[in-house]
């Protein structure tokens, strides 16, 4: 993969090279260009890089070093003051991030493996020679992704909520004890069905883009060979869109770190689920409910550093099974 | 391998990422500037219906016009206008709850108004005015008070062939009365989420969650008062004649218009949203006093109640100053609002308009003298302290109970719990505390 991307690059730069040593020859104010000209080609994504991931990021470590005094009697008043790793103890002293991390690796646990090979199965169905209304098929499994999560965790939330449940509705009509969808243990599932009915549909459009890549003339030599077509999936497509399993992957992975919309409407509704249920509510109780910005600040900083080593070093070790070949 | 999404998902992409930028170039400019045009006021408030009440205001005023914006709700007002203050787009004039008040006084959100207030003392219940008064300063323009009542259905009463319960004894009798005939009905539900409704109930039984001597902070969260009504609603809960779930909640909505909730602890400004939640019960509701612990000496806490600040961040102090004291003043606006809004007035002179002397919202059917009951039940709220950190209190409240109420845990732990996480806040802000 990364000599794919050098290789033009380098073959877009000579020519301007070129250019420079020509022009170079003629004038002597060219000497700022060659310097010049890469900066401007690639200043608007870094003005926007800068201006909107490292200027936040940079404020927000800002702030995790700060935080609120009152002075004077009674209510007081209050300001800011720098106050050292103090937000940074306080957060790994707590308890709280850790329960959110543990909570929110069951979620993970759940919901990920669900939607890969749920995604997959969709995928390959698709693909398969013989089935109809592909295209509707794929377009109905893909439109839950379109839904809002908070939406969907609403609607989902009518569905589970015991008074007006349709789905214990149903349990009581056929005469059975109805399942309690968000107890203690099932609330964990009750989130992960959300998020797996809302990102199937996208997963499986990579999934099924990437077979539709492949070249037709593997399948044919295959059939030929005796290959029937559940072989066909299995040990011709499947190994042959690898990297787009990995790729989804790690959409899941990255989308289970960040749960926050689905557990934070369903809190609304349910004992089960506490302000601290996942890291990420976590922040935003701190945040915007309790009025502790810079506790939140300093949690989300030992949350992107925890997750930058765990997608990094991941990234490393899939790199080289997956695109080890292609480089 | 690379990976190629459909043009149709890359054009979809496009479209929306356009189409976000364009919103946001669009979004509205301060409209003032110019001179000569009237001055605008931005004014941020919850109540329902509030843009009819600030319609009078605009046509009598046509110099000094206001802007109302709804999308922000009790329970935000602190983190919205903390994120304003820092933004450095303030609106003129805000809705707060008491609760909040400190919090926005502390955080140098809401405005010193003495000067333009001072002189309006002998025309707001005395209540009122000590919930906005700090340190002989006021910050705010009470709107209301809040007299606790318990609104019960009438019809189901009758049903079961009970009287609405004075004592929480009785309370307790008819909440077994009613699980009894039908596991699936209730006479009420214990909420997590309700941090304020506890508060109240623990500040009935004598509580004094926060108060303030020699310029330092008792906290007394989980003292004998409060555990003493934790106790009470465990009882209840482990017995399985109450339910537990939140309110607010589509399940609740079902369960007050449905009569599988029988009653319900509120305050005098719910029939509007009895009516809302439960359409199709007007009429088939009574309001009491809330149960009592000593019989013969009613005493109700605070529950809710919202005062008017004018913000450190106004262009135009004396018009949002004029502006926050005609809205809860005045006779016009005071009119739209228990029209609207169902408030107990904290203006005295508010209290004898027509609205609050004819007949109840019609929820509550033909009952007669309900703001008579209002005006009694207010001269026996007692007097409350709100802290600098009640949305910390609220929030723990509900992760607390929520906890013990799914897990079976102890309802006096989990107030310790919030005491404990209070107290460290309050420490940690730089408090004393005693």
């Amino acid at each position: 993969m990364a000599s794919q991307i050098t290789e033009p690059h380098t073959t877009d730069t000579s020519p301007s090279s070129t250019l420079t040593r020509s022009r170079t020859s003629h004038g002597r104010r060219t000497s700022l260009e060659p310097r010049l000209a890469p900066w401007l080609f690639v200043a608007p994504a870094l003005l926007l890089a800068a201006g909107l991931l490292a200027a936040p990021l940079l404020y927000t470590l800002w702030l995790s070093f700060q935080g609120r005094r009152v002075t004077g009697s009674g209510l007081g008043v209050s300001s800011q003051v720098f106050v050292g790793v103090e937000n940074y103890a306080r957060t790994l002293a707590s308890g709280a991030l850790l329960g959110g991390i543990g909570r929110m690796l069951v979620y993970a646990l759940i919901a990920v493996p669900v939607t890969m090979l749920l995604a997959l199965l969709f995928a390959l169905l698709l693909d398969h020679a013989s089935t109809r209304f592909g295209r509707f098929s794929r377009i109905s499994i893909f439109v839950p992704y379109a839904v809002p999560g908070v939406i969907a965790a609403l609607m989902w939330g009518f569905m589970y909520l015991p008074g007006v449940s349709p789905i214990r509705a149903a349990f009581i009509a056929l005469g059975m004890s109805p399942p309690d969808l968000m107890g203690q243990g099932s609330i964990f599932f009750a989130i992960a069905n959300i998020t797996i009915w809302g990102t199937v549909g996208f997963n499986m459009v990579i999934l099924y883009t990437s077979l539709r890549g492949l070249p037709a003339e593997l399948f044919e030599a295959a059939r030929i060979d005796g290959c029937n077509e559940r072989q066909l999936a299995l040990r011709i497509k499947l190994p042959l869109i690898v990297p787009g399993i990995i790729l989804t992957g790690l959409f899941a992975i990255i989308g289970a770190l960040q749960v926050f919309s689905e557990p934070n409407t369903i809190m609304t509704l349910t004992n089960s689920i506490g302000s601290d249920w996942v890291p990420m509510m976590l922040v935003y109780r701190d945040a915007f409910v309790t009025n502790d910005l810079y506790g939140a600040s300093a949690t989300a900083v030992v949350i992107t550093l925890i997750t930058l080593v765990a997608s990094l070093g991941m990234l490393k070790i899939l790199q080289k099974r997956a695109f080890g070949e292609d480089s | 391998m690379r990976i190629h999404l459909p043009r149709t998902a890359a054009l979809l992409v496009a479209g929306a990422v356009t189409a976000s930028m364009l919103a946001a170039c669009a979004s509205p400019q301060d409209a003032e500037a110019e001179s000569g045009a009237p001055v605008v006021l931005r004014y941020w408030s919850w109540a329902p219906n509030i843009g009819a009440i600030v319609d009078v205001w605009n046509e009598a005023n046509p110099d000094i016009q206001v802007e109302v914006n709804t999308s922000t709700g009790a329970a935000d007002i602190v983190a919205k206008l903390s994120a304003a203050k820092e933004a450095g787009t303030l609106p003129d004039v805000s809705n707060t709850t008491y609760e909040n008040l400190p919090n926005l006084i502390v955080n140098d959100i809401a405005a010193d108004i003495t000067e333009a207030f001072e002189s309006y003392e002998e025309q707001i219940a005395p209540a009122a005015w000590n919930l906005t008064t700090f340190d002989g300063a006021n910050y705010a323009v009470p709107q209301g008070t809040s007299p606790q009542f318990l609104f019960y259905r009438t019809d189901i009463f009758a049903e079961h062939g009970l009287e609405a319960p004075t004592t929480w004894d009785q309370y307790a009798d008819a909440a077994r009365v009613i699980n009894a005939a039908d596991p699936s009905k209730y006479l009420a539900t214990f909420p997590a989420n309700d941090g304020q409704l506890f508060a109240a109930l623990s500040q009935q039984a004598g509580a004094q969650w926060w108060s303030q001597s020699d310029g330092g902070w008792t906290l007394d969260i989980d003292g004998p008062q409060s555990t003493q009504v934790a106790e009470y609603w465990q009882g209840l809960v482990d017995e399985g004649v109450v339910a537990t779930f939140k309110t607010w909640t589509p399940e609740w909505q079902a369960a007050i218009a449905d009569g599988t909730l029988a009653s319900w602890l509120s305050a005098v400004w719910a029939p509007p949203l009895i009516a809302q939640n439960a359409p199709g019960t007007e009429g088939d509701w009574a309001a009491v006093r809330i149960p009592q612990w000593t019989e013969g000496a009613p005493v109700s806490g605070v529950l809710g109640g919202s005062a008017t600040v004018v913000t450190t961040g106004t262009r135009y102090p004396d018009e949002a100053r004029e502006f926050a004291i005609w809205l809860n003043n005045s006779e016009d606006a005071l009119t739209a609002y228990i029209e609207n809004a169902s408030i107990w007035p904290a203006n005295l002179a508010g209290r004898e308009l027509p609205g609050l002397k004819g007949a109840a919202p019609a929820v509550l059917g033909d009952q007669d003298g309900y703001y008579d009951l209002a005006a009694e039940i207010d001269e026996e709220t007692v007097v409350v302290t709100w802290g600098p950190n009640v949305a910390n209190a609220y929030s723990e409240f509900n992760d607390a109970f929520s906890e013990a109420i799914t897990s079976g845990g102890s309802f006096t732990d989990a107030l310790a719990r919030v005491q404990e996480v209070v107290a460290a806040d309050m420490s940690r802000q730089g408090y004393t505390l005693d």
